[in-house]
């Protein structure tokens, strides 16, 4: 189900399939407000500095988190929920790990990869990895779990862009994976949750994939499937073979918990019941800032706020002077305040700051509030009488669409707010029942389906928002950032593509979308992985 | 023969906020052992009102007795502590109300509502009650072992019976019936009435009747009292207030039963209305309504006049004759 | 009284027709493609095609519900979750045990306060008492059940530590959520208590019961409380239900399996089955529920034997 993927992803449908997955940002209680550029590394601010835990400890670690996942293997069943990609992250290991501090792919699982061509990557293994039932990993087990990912989870992030006809085994510990597109960084992708290894042998002890999702004793893992109570818990426990013996899990067992008010998900913490609450919504987080009985840290993750304009067959969106107009009659620093709980600065490109090929291509100067602009633009476009625009949003948009009406109201736009339950949002906004939308995109990676905005099948079959428009122009623009060989020279092509938004006014970047995360104030060791889900793992209690 | 009870200026007003009901003004009544005490009197004559305070049973915060005094055996009723008025009620002073459909809880047996009032004024075992509540049932015409039936199992004429059972339970030494049969259908009614009339002679209770029914009083009363707007205007033997009427309205009341052997075309019916009791006349207050006023009438409240001997009629047209 | 019984199970019928029906039509008429969530957002047409068709959805409607009715009488199969893919009942059976323990308690927190404050109030009426108790009764009705948990949460888990903040696992976890539900329904038990005790405590017979010399502890405690309990366990009954049906809070605020939002949830993800299954389920637990406390009346007050026996209308129709 995908309800909370797309709650996750903020409003939208997440598309993006990323790479560079820790890019966050975070910051303690009382420290300056989350930076916007360069927290790869990290260095000054606090997204995933603490150091490296050495202690392992009898505590059980307690998560709460909003609900509970529908499976906690999502990618055997062809699922995605933030909640199971959290529990599973913790359960399964990669071929490829990111590294916490840098942002760099890293060996895991693999100690070595290359690109044979545009579609093979070849992967070196470790050979002292074992699964849950003490067996070795080996290439066999890869094709498997990639073969699987390709046939449960073809159509989406987990299986998407997998060629599993390419796959070889090419003896018990040097595997090729085949991919369906040319991109790079890919690689980075399967540093991913859903790329976790597991063996054929572990999913039928479990008894097939619908069984394993639900209890999941698969894996090389951190930490082991130990209970699912249905309804309330989930219980792993810490995989003492783990074959990374440098690591050291605090927590002998993690349980999360799920209760969806996150008021209530604070006090759990406040209380002593839970050690960390995940995704405590931004505005009400920083009302815990001056709680010195939690810890409130803020991050990003890759993921920006964007209003796209239904240009297809609407007329006023069809005219560049009334997006321009929109764009004038805007004010980002109003907005980027309220989205963000004053955490967190508007964004100056399509991209987030964060992301390691991001380019600021506007100056907060020439994006600053013009109501006079903004007018004399819709009166060159006929609309000096008025213009009514109507938008789609769930109730979580509201927010941030009642903010917008009353500036775009001073230069003489109507905004109309449609809010609706999740269902009706995604039919709507493939359908192009709008004239605006706000969609939170994750950008972290060079990824095919991150622009699927601009993919002519996608935006004649099935898209979530975006202008519901394309040119050539445009399609090889982004092409040449998917296949950009390194995130150095993909920035130049990043450029390019801006300028192409910037001139016709395609898209309004409003600010990074910020998640927030509350612990105990003696819990350090908050990471955070792709798409901005915590890494479980990696909590452990001051000593 | 000793009485029984003595009413003296008894004074009710029912109090709220909006306004004070002059229910009760000023009366006199006077009531010998074993004597049966008719009160009639239309709707809202203060009737059920004089029988609530001498039981005490005035609603609370709103009735109160403002003058007066009732002595039950010599004793005044008003000064006795409430406690002293439970050990009263239900044993030497019983009620019956008006409608026997409504006065018993629905949901406890018929036989454990007789045995209540035993049990709380005589000193015996729960069985012994229950027995003796049997013995009740059977004295009002019920088959006693229906003492276990709900009193929605039972016809209204027997309800009121077993009313009257609960009533008589304690051998009181005083019985007021505020029309006991008014609810009931006519032969019902005839059936309690004997019932009632024969249990009275063989205990011998002093009976208030409480009606408006002046065939009920003339079947059962030794004595009659008429109520009008909160007075008593006359009051005499049932000889003398049904064969030589004074009050012109005691004299109306009686044009207004029909009867069978007078061929007329409608019934009598007092012109006007009976004078708002929030709202009392300085003056008589049957004037508005009187067909023998005078003007003196108006300008005067006439005082009770013993017009023979324990014949009293409150009417200046008497009162007056006599002082001329 | 067995017929009746039979019969009052009889009565289902309908209703889980209408009730299945409803919600058929609800499936035809709302937007969002059961298939294009089971699928996920970013599938590709074909295979949302492919679901449909193996779903069925693409049969008319009548077919589906015919299909539906079918698997429910001759298998006792409500379908299965579009969301996890197990059977609806075994979702939410467990939900429901959980529900109804919780709203068991709740009812009996929010009766016994609210029956007190109610005689309470009633026998000092017009009094400051009686105003208090007006004021603090509407207070927790009118603030909202999940500020109401917060607030608890607030003073018992973090400040005082003596109840847990979440969860179910052990038997302290029910009491916190007991005490949110059960005082939100106080002032209504309180208002019912209270006129029901002051309409009661008008009637004749209590009159009878002053005249027989009785105290008015007494008269209170064996005569007006039994009658006076009769529109309050009416509105037990009814509450028993709503909060079966409608405790959100339970998962929202106290993290804990309930039914309700079960079934809200899976309103918003067009998980039909589990809806329709869902319904289903609570109109038959409704129904029995109903039907005890219908058939507990008769403990209470002695005139609906003859009134239920015979299989006529329960009425509480005063004796004219």
């Amino acid at each position: 189900m995908k309800l909370k993927k797309v709650l996750g992803a903020g409003l939208a449908v997440a598309m993006a399939f990323s790479v560079v997955a820790c890019g966050s940002s975070e910051k303690e209680t009382g420290s300056a407000p989350a930076k916007t550029a360069g927290s790869k590394a990290a260095t000054e601010n606090t997204a995933n500095v603490d150091l490296v835990n050495k202690v392992k400890s009898d505590e059980t670690l307690v998560v709460a988190l909003a609900s509970e996942p529908s499976s906690l293997a999502p990618t055997l069943v062809g699922e995605s929920e933030n909640e199971s990609s959290i529990i599973s992250g913790a359960i399964l290991d990669t071929l490829v790990s990111q590294n916490q501090f840098t942002g760099v792919v890293e060996p895991n699982i693999a100690t070595k990869w290359e690109w044979l061509d545009d579609y093979r990557l070849q992967f070196t293994l470790r050979d002292d990895v074992t699964f849950t039932d003490g067996s070795l990993l080996t290439a066999e087990d890869v094709v498997y779990t990639f073969e699987t990912l390709a046939s449960q989870s073809g159509n989406n992030d987990g299986g998407k862009f997998l060629d599993p006809s390419k796959n070889e085994v090419v003896d018990d510990h040097t595997v090729i994976l085949g991919f369906n597109t040319v991109a790079p960084d890919l690689v980075t992708m399967l540093t991913w949750t859903p790329f976790g290894i597991f063996s054929e042998d572990e999913v039928e002890a479990c008894g097939g994939f619908d069984k394993a999702a639900d209890s999941p004793v698969i894996g090389s893992g951190k930490y082991r499937f130990k209970e699912w109570v249905q309804g309330q818990y989930v219980v792993l426990e810490r995989n003492d073979n783990y074959w990374n013996q440098d690591y050291a899990g605090y927590f002998k067992e993690i349980k999360f918990t799920f209760t969806q008010d996150p008021a209530a998900r604070e006090m759990a913490v406040e209380a002593g019941d839970a050690g960390v609450a995940y995704e405590i919504p931004v505005a009400q987080a920083s009302t815990y800032v001056n709680n010195q009985n939690v810890k409130t840290s803020f991050y990003s993750f890759g993921q920006v706020y964007h209003i796209w304009m239904n240009m297809r067959d609407s007329e006023p969106m069809k005219n560049v002077k009334v997006r321009e107009a929109l764009d004038k009659a805007l004010d980002y620093d109003a907005i980027a305040a309220y989205a963000t709980g004053g955490q967190a600065k508007q964004s100056l490109g399509y991209i987030d700051a964060d992301v390691p090929f991001a380019v600021d291509y506007y100056t907060e100067d020439e994006r600053k509030q013009d109501v006079g602009g903004a007018k004399a633009l819709l009166e060159e476009a006929g609309y000096g009488d008025g213009l009514t625009i109507s938008c789609l949003g769930t109730p979580d948009a509201e927010g941030l669409y009642t903010v917008m009406q009353a500036q775009l109201a001073q230069a003489g736009i109507t905004l109309e707010i449609n809010s609706v339950d999740i269902p009706t949002f995604v039919q709507g906004a493939n359908g192009g029942d709008y004239d605006i939308i706000l969609v939170g995109e994750y950008l972290d990676s060079r990824n095919p389906s991150a622009w699927v905005f601009f993919d002519e099948n996608s935006i004649n079959t099935f898209c979530i928002g975006g202008d519901k428009y394309t040119s050539d122009e445009i399609w090889s623009a982004i092409q040449e950032v998917i296949k950009a060989e390194d995130n150095e020279a993909a920035k130049e092509k990043v450029a390019a593509l801006e300028e192409i938004f910037k001139r016709d006014t395609l898209v309004l970047n409003l600010c990074p979308e910020l998640r927030s995360a509350i612990t105990q104030p003696d819990i350090y060791g908050l990471a955070t992985r792709e798409r901005g889900y915590i890494d479980v793992t990696s909590f452990y209690r001051e000593q | 023969m000793e009485n029984i009870l003595e009413i003296e200026e008894l004074v009710v007003h029912y109090e709220t906020d909006d306004e004070v009901v002059e229910a009760v003004n000023n009366i006199k009544l006077t009531m010998k052992k074993g004597e049966i005490l008719g009160l009639v009197g239309e709707t809202g004559a203060g009737k059920t009102t004089t029988a609530l305070a001498i039981m005490g049973l005035l609603p609370e915060h709103v009735g109160a007795i403002k003058k007066g005094k009732i002595k039950f055996e010599g004793e005044n009723l008003l000064e006795k502590s409430k406690r002293e008025m439970r050990a009263v009620r239900g044993n030497k002073i019983s009620m019956i109300f008006q409608d026997p459909m409504t006065a018993l809880n629905p949901v406890k047996t018929v036989g454990d509502q007789i045995a209540e009032v035993i049990l709380l004024h005589d000193k015996c075992s729960k069985a012994e009650a229950l027995k003796r509540a049997q013995e009740m049932l059977g004295l009002v015409g019920i088959v006693p072992e229906r003492y276990k039936d709900y009193p929605h199992q039972f016809s209204g004429g027997m309800k009121q019976r077993i009313v009257i059972a609960i009533a008589l339970a304690c051998e009181p030494d005083l019985l007021i019936a505020d029309e006991p049969t008014t609810a009931l259908d006519v032969t019902i009614q005839a059936q309690i009435l004997d019932m009632m009339r024969g249990l009275q002679k063989k205990n011998n209770t002093s009976t208030i009747l409480i009606t408006h029914d002046l065939g009920v009083v003339a079947e059962m009363c030794d004595h009659c009292a008429v109520m009008y707007a909160g007075e008593i205007v006359e009051y005499g033997t049932l000889q003398e207030i049904f064969d030589n009427p004074k009050h012109p309205y005691t004299k109306a009341l009686y044009k207004s039963i029909p009867s069978l052997d007078k061929d007329v075309e409608r019934l009598h019916v007092i012109p006007g209305m009976v004078c708002d009791p929030s709202d009392l006349p300085s003056h008589c207050s049957f004037y508005d309504r009187c067909d023998e006023k005078c003007d003196a009438c108006k300008i005067q409240d006439p005082q009770p006049y013993e017009v023979s001997d324990g014949h009293v009629v409150k009417c200046l047209k008497y009162q007056a004759r006599e002082e001329k | 009284m067995i017929k009746y019984i039979i019969k009052r199970i009889v009565y289902l019928i309908p209703i889980m027709l209408g009730v299945s029906a409803i919600i058929f039509a609800l499936k035809t008429f709302t937007p969002g493609d059961p298939a294009r969530i089971i699928l996920g957002n970013d599938a590709p047409q074909e295979q949302v095609d492919a679901k449909r068709e193996e779903l069925g959805l693409n049969d008319p409607v009548v077919v589906q519900y015919f299909n539906y009715i079918k698997g429910i009488v001759t298998k006792g199969d409500f379908g299965d979750s579009y969301r996890t893919g197990n059977p609806v009942l075994s979702e939410i059976l467990p939900r429901l045990k959980t529900s109804g323990l919780i709203t068991l308690g709740a009812v009996a927190i929010g009766a016994v306060i609210g029956i007190i404050l109610g005689i309470v109030s009633a026998l000092k009426k017009y009094t400051w008492i009686d105003s208090l108790v007006l004021v603090v009764s509407m207070f927790f009705q009118s603030v909202p059940e999940f500020v109401v948990g917060l607030v608890l949460i607030f003073i018992f888990a973090v400040t005082y530590h003596i109840l847990p903040s979440s969860g179910i696992e052990s038997a302290k976890g029910y009491i916190l959520p007991m005490m949110c539900i059960g005082l939100s329904s106080v002032a209504s038990y309180t208002r019912i208590t209270r006129s029901s005790m002051l309409e009661v405590l008008s009637e004749d017979y209590i009159r009878t019961a002053r005249a027989k010399g009785q105290t008015e502890r007494n008269i209170t405690k064996r005569h007006a409380l039994r009658n006076a309990m009769i529109p309050v366990a009416q509105s037990i009954g009814t509450n028993l239900g709503n909060s079966i049906g409608g405790a959100m809070v339970l998962e929202t605020v106290f993290g804990i399996p309930g039914v309700g939002k079960y079934i809200t949830d899976s309103i918003t993800q067009r998980n039909y089955p589990s809806v329709l299954g869902g319904a289903l389920i609570i109109a038959i637990v409704l129904t029995v529920i109903n039907l005890l406390v219908d058939i507990s009346f008769i403990l209470i007050d002695p005139r609906l034997k003859t009134t239920i026996i015979s299989g006529g209308k329960k009425k509480l129709k005063k004796a004219a």
